[in-house]
């Protein structure tokens, strides 16, 4: 008891010593002092002294910094952290990932390429706490997941514990968000490997539900155009795809002859028409000559009549004059008889 | 005009219509549930940093009636158990953890882990002398804490938070602060254990079940030093000289105490010591300069006891 009250005593000298370190502003001898404390751990008092610093961490102005230089500097490793944390109280599983946010946000590339055997652990907690970090990440700057990073999170759908599949509906709606046409691919090909579990058509709906929106549509025609890479996985919907536009050709194909023959009747409606018109017009052409012809017939029988009526009236005049000369020689005859 | 508070708190208030207050009230219970199990709790980090409601009091409200564990969001108390438990071992914590409840097993599992399982069998079929001898072997051991049962309550002052446990409904009241005090056998308890630790000579009763009398006694020698000119008191006296205290802070302590207590008496009995007597009623009071109900605290208490620590230590105790 005693010696444990005495190993108490200096650990809380040693963690007082950094805090003092941390407020003076002495980042990089603290981060050293950390490195010595930590060292001297062993097997039974590993998990804490990891906790007295973390505890320590929680608390200081600076400690955010300091966490990050642990970090760059491999005195920590995330991996293994998290799975210390899972042991203990979940306050402080969750107040230290609250710590690494900003490292999330502004210094992924320390986080990120452990997310995915991270993501793959067999402790909820784990998984949990790996989906959490992701979700800091995605939710700073627009970053392009790797598509097995965004197949790992799909299959924490997957997950016996609740709080598992709400972090992973969580992250899946904010990378659905920004890249919303590979996630929908993943996760609609993640289905097909469990076509009959209701549960997870459900939650699949509603990330569905969460990613597309009229506004995103477009991205999505845009995006899909992008990543429209044929892959193993994809080889069957592209000849699912194949079949249905040489289906749709045909048509169009059948469209484009029952048009043409349709034209073809209409042109040949038409030619007939055409030649109805042209057979009208020959006919009225000789209607009209031999409306012209009658005319001329009727101008010559007039003429004729004209010159008959001439020559009759001549005739007449004639005959007239030659009785009028006739009957004046009458007359003079008689007068000169008379004489 | 929406919907308001005052609007559903006059509706409920309608005896009439009792069908639709209960259709209503299935509505609220409906959407807590809602809330506690679906919403809250399923995301744990929400649950555990910002949950939400204020410090779990809908999970308090589950305990305080009966609820069993199996119908609590069970996450949602196991954050509570270690937002406690942290805050016993000076730990980082996201809120002060006043007014919280346990269950009886998981209380004695955080301050008294070793023997929990046993100290739960024991106070559960109220074997008291088993109880006090781990307890009191705890406490030879230097561990900083005190005890006061009574027949409902079991109360343990430990590192200067109190802890109530009540035998009947098998919780405890953990960090007792601003929760209302129901039950005079519970104000007697609270000054009797403080008095066991602080000032053991202090007669508290209780009287008629109606009220708690507080009888502190300031002996003569002490009164017969205090100047009757105000005047005469010198500048930069000792603070703990009985002018300093008994001119310029006792008058300012009677008022405080007055805001708690139905009565306060103060005489000289035949030997002219002076008797300050405290009567206290657990019921709603009047306090002087708020003029509003308010009922009777947990921190009240600490209040009365501050003053009555210090008066007994100061001038009634002979220190040598």
């Amino acid at each position: 008891m005693v010696i444990n009250m005495t190993e108490e005593n200096i650990d809380d000298e040693e963690i007082e010593n950094i805090k003092e370190l941390v407020n003076e502003g002495r980042i990089d001898d603290a981060v050293e002092q950390i490195a010595l404390y930590l060292e001297k751990s062993t097997d039974e008092n590993d998990l804490d002294r990891i906790e007295n610093i973390l505890e320590a961490v929680l608390t200081l102005h600076g400690g955010k910094t300091v966490l990050r230089f642990l970090l760059e500097h491999n005195i920590i490793d995330i991996p293994s952290l998290l799975n210390n944390l899972s042991k203990r109280d979940s306050v402080l599983r969750y107040s230290f990932l609250l710590l690494l946010k900003s490292i999330c946000e502004n210094e992924f590339d320390l986080i990120l390429p452990h997310i995915e055997s991270l993501l793959e652990s067999k402790d909820p907690n784990v998984v949990e706490a790996a989906l959490q970090l992701l979700l800091f990440i995605v939710g700073g700057e627009k970053i392009n997941l790797e598509e097995s990073q965004i197949k790992a999170v799909a299959n924490s759908l997957s997950s016996k514990q609740d709080f598992v599949i709400e972090k992973a509906l969580q992250v899946l709606i904010v990378i659905g968000k920004q890249a919303p046409s590979l996630t929908t691919k993943i996760l609609t090909n993640y289905l097909k490997q469990f076509p009959e579990n209701e549960e997870l058509k459900k939650n699949l709906d509603l990330i569905l539900k969460a990613i597309v929106s009229v506004e995103k549509i477009d991205e999505i025609v845009e995006e899909e155009k992008l990543h429209d890479i044929i892959t193993p996985d994809n080889t069957k919907k592209v000849k699912i795809v194949k079949e249905l536009k040489k289906v749709e050709q045909k048509i169009l194909d059948k469209e484009v002859e029952l048009k043409k023959k349709d034209l073809e009747l209409k042109k040949k409606q038409l030619e007939l028409e055409e030649k109805e018109i042209k057979e009208k017009e020959k006919v009225l052409k000789k209607k009209e000559e031999l409306i012209e012809k009658e005319k001329v017939l009727s101008q010559v029988e007039l003429e004729l009549k004209r010159k008959e009526v001439e020559e009759r009236q001549q005739k007449i005049l004639e005959h007239e004059s030659k009785r009028i000369q006739e009957k004046m020689k009458d007359i003079e005859e008689e007068n000169s008889n008379n004489t | 005009m929406p919907l308001e508070e005052k609007h559903i708190i006059d509706f409920l208030k309608n005896p009439i219509i009792k069908r639709q207050s209960s259709e209503l009230l299935g509505h609220l219970i409906n959407r807590i549930n809602d809330l506690c199990f679906k919403e809250c709790q399923v995301d744990r980090i929400t649950c555990t940093l910002t949950p939400m409601c204020t410090r779990r009091f809908l999970l308090k409200l589950r305990i305080k009636n009966g609820l069993t564990m199996e119908d609590l969001p069970k996450f949602c108390y196991s954050v509570n158990k270690g937002v406690i438990e942290r805050y016993f071992r000076g730990k980082t914590i996201v809120y002060k953890p006043f007014d919280s409840y346990l269950y009886l097993i998981d209380f004695l599992d955080i301050f008294f882990h070793g023997d929990y399982r046993k100290l739960n069998k024991y106070i559960s079929f109220k074997n008291w002398d088993a109880t006090y001898k781990i307890l009191d072997d705890r406490i030879k051991e230097e561990e900083k804490f005190r005890y006061y049962r009574t027949d409902n309550y079991f109360l343990i002052h430990y590192e200067e938070r109190l802890h109530i446990i009540f035998l009947n409904e098998g919780y405890v009241l953990c960090n007792a602060n601003r929760e209302r005090i129901e039950d005079l056998e519970l104000v007697k308890a609270i000054f009797k254990l403080h008095a066991k630790m602080y000032f053991p000579e202090i007669v508290i009763k209780l009287i008629e079940d109606k009220f708690i009398s507080i009888i502190m006694k300031i002996p003569y020698d002490i009164v017969s030093k205090i100047t009757n000119d105000y005047s005469k008191i010198v500048k930069n006296q000792n603070k703990h000289h009985p002018d300093n205290y008994f001119w310029n802070i006792f008058p300012d302590d009677l008022i405080k105490l007055s805001e708690f207590c139905k009565m306060i008496n103060l005489h000289m009995d035949n030997f002219n010591d002076l008797i300050l007597t405290l009567i206290i009623e657990n019921r709603d009071y009047n306090k002087i300069n708020i003029k509003t109900e308010d009922p009777l605290k947990y921190r009240d208490l600490n209040e009365i006891i501050k003053i009555i620590d210090y008066i007994y230590n100061k001038f009634y105790v002979i220190w040598v």
